[in-house]
């Protein structure tokens, strides 16, 4: 994660947060700044003025709201910067992004102000794949031609057999690193298997990792994205009881993640 | 005789999309998950044949 967000990041944890100072750093980056002020100007925000200064996007914003931005910004650069390496970064980031509609898409359905979270943990869940790909080149490779050949094994076994652990280990270690919640850590962990996962937590916990593990099968099976290992295994009867859908809410929602998948690609790719 | 055609193309995308599963899906919603992506996808193909004909009132 870039110095200037780990710095903001600091700035916001304090109880009187001084916007000023938070603003001229943003200012210090000048694709950040860009591309906060085309945020705050999008149609999301529908204002019906011009934001044209990092402050008043700040104030427009709200200190969650940037947070979250940040987040997103910082993976959005960890993941574009991934270019050379040898599998499809740009499927991959398509995927990251598909998978981020369809958590909130899920999480709305019970609770529509754990939105924004459930966006960021969707957005996360593969981090550990960009980085394995970017330090171990070669590791990866063998990965995904195992893949490839394998109808048995899952790509989280063949991992452990190639490299001696997943890349949900990784994305969990580098969202510890970038001093990510330890609900997302704990969720970029167990996106394959929430199952394992402590379960007496607090059901909002539950619902965003349960919601992460259920996206990436869902998008696997509307084709959004490419992911490394590309094919849909069957979701875990329980977890439709614990995000609260009926089989007949269910096509609704697949069709909203479909065309707001649509919809958000353009803008982000 | 004329339903031919459809019945082979709904044949194709059913192919395609369940080449996107691990498993034949069994289970309630992963049924409900694979119906719902063949309507997408055959929707999309529509939608891209469309496209991609030349329009006749340029003629």
């Amino acid at each position: 994660m870039p110095g200037v967000l780990l710095e903001i990041e600091s700035i916001l944890k304090n109880e009187s947060t001084d916007i000023e100072k938070v603003s001229s750093l943003i200012e210090r980056d000048q694709s950040l700044t860009t591309n906060l002020l085309r945020f705050a100007n999008s149609p999301y925000y529908g204002l019906s003025y011009h934001v044209d200064t990092v402050k008043k996007a700040v104030v427009v914003l709200g200190l969650n709201s940037l947070w979250h931005f940040l987040v997103r910004a910082s993976v959005f650069t960890f993941m574009s910067k991934s270019e050379s390496i040898s599998f499809d970064a740009q499927g991959l980031w398509r995927h990251s992004l598909s998978s981020a509609v369809a958590t909130k898409a899920l999480v709305g359905k019970t609770n529509q102000a754990l939105q924004e979270n459930a966006f960021i943990c969707g957005l996360i869940h593969d981090i550990g794949k960009v980085a394995i790909a970017r330090y171990l080149p070669r590791e990866m490779q063998k990965v995904l031609e195992r893949i490839r050949n394998s109808h048995m094994a899952t790509e989280s076994e063949i991992e452990n057999e190639v490299l001696g652990f997943t890349h949900a280990h990784v994305g969990a270690l580098l969202g510890k690193k970038w001093r990510l919640p330890k609900e997302y850590v704990e969720i970029t962990q167990l996106h394959h298997a929430p199952q394992y996962g402590s379960h007496a937590i607090h059901p909002h916990h539950m619902l965003l990792r349960y919601s992460v593990y259920a996206a990436n099968q869902i998008v696997k099976a509307l084709s959004l994205g490419r992911s490394t290992d590309e094919k849909a295994k069957t979701i875990a009867s329980d977890t439709w009881r614990i995000l609260g859908i009926t089989k007949e809410d269910f096509p609704e929602i697949i069709y909203e993640i479909k065309s707001n998948f649509d919809r958000i690609a353009t803008t982000w790719s | 005789m004329a339903e031919q055609p459809v019945d082979e193309t709904r044949n194709l995308y059913r192919e395609k999309v369940l080449l996107r599963f691990t498993e034949l899906p069994t289970d309630p919603f992963m049924c409900v998950l694979f119906e719902t992506a063949l309507h997408i996808e055959a929707m999309e193909q529509m939608r891209k044949n469309s496209e991609d004909t030349p329009s006749n009132s340029k003629g």
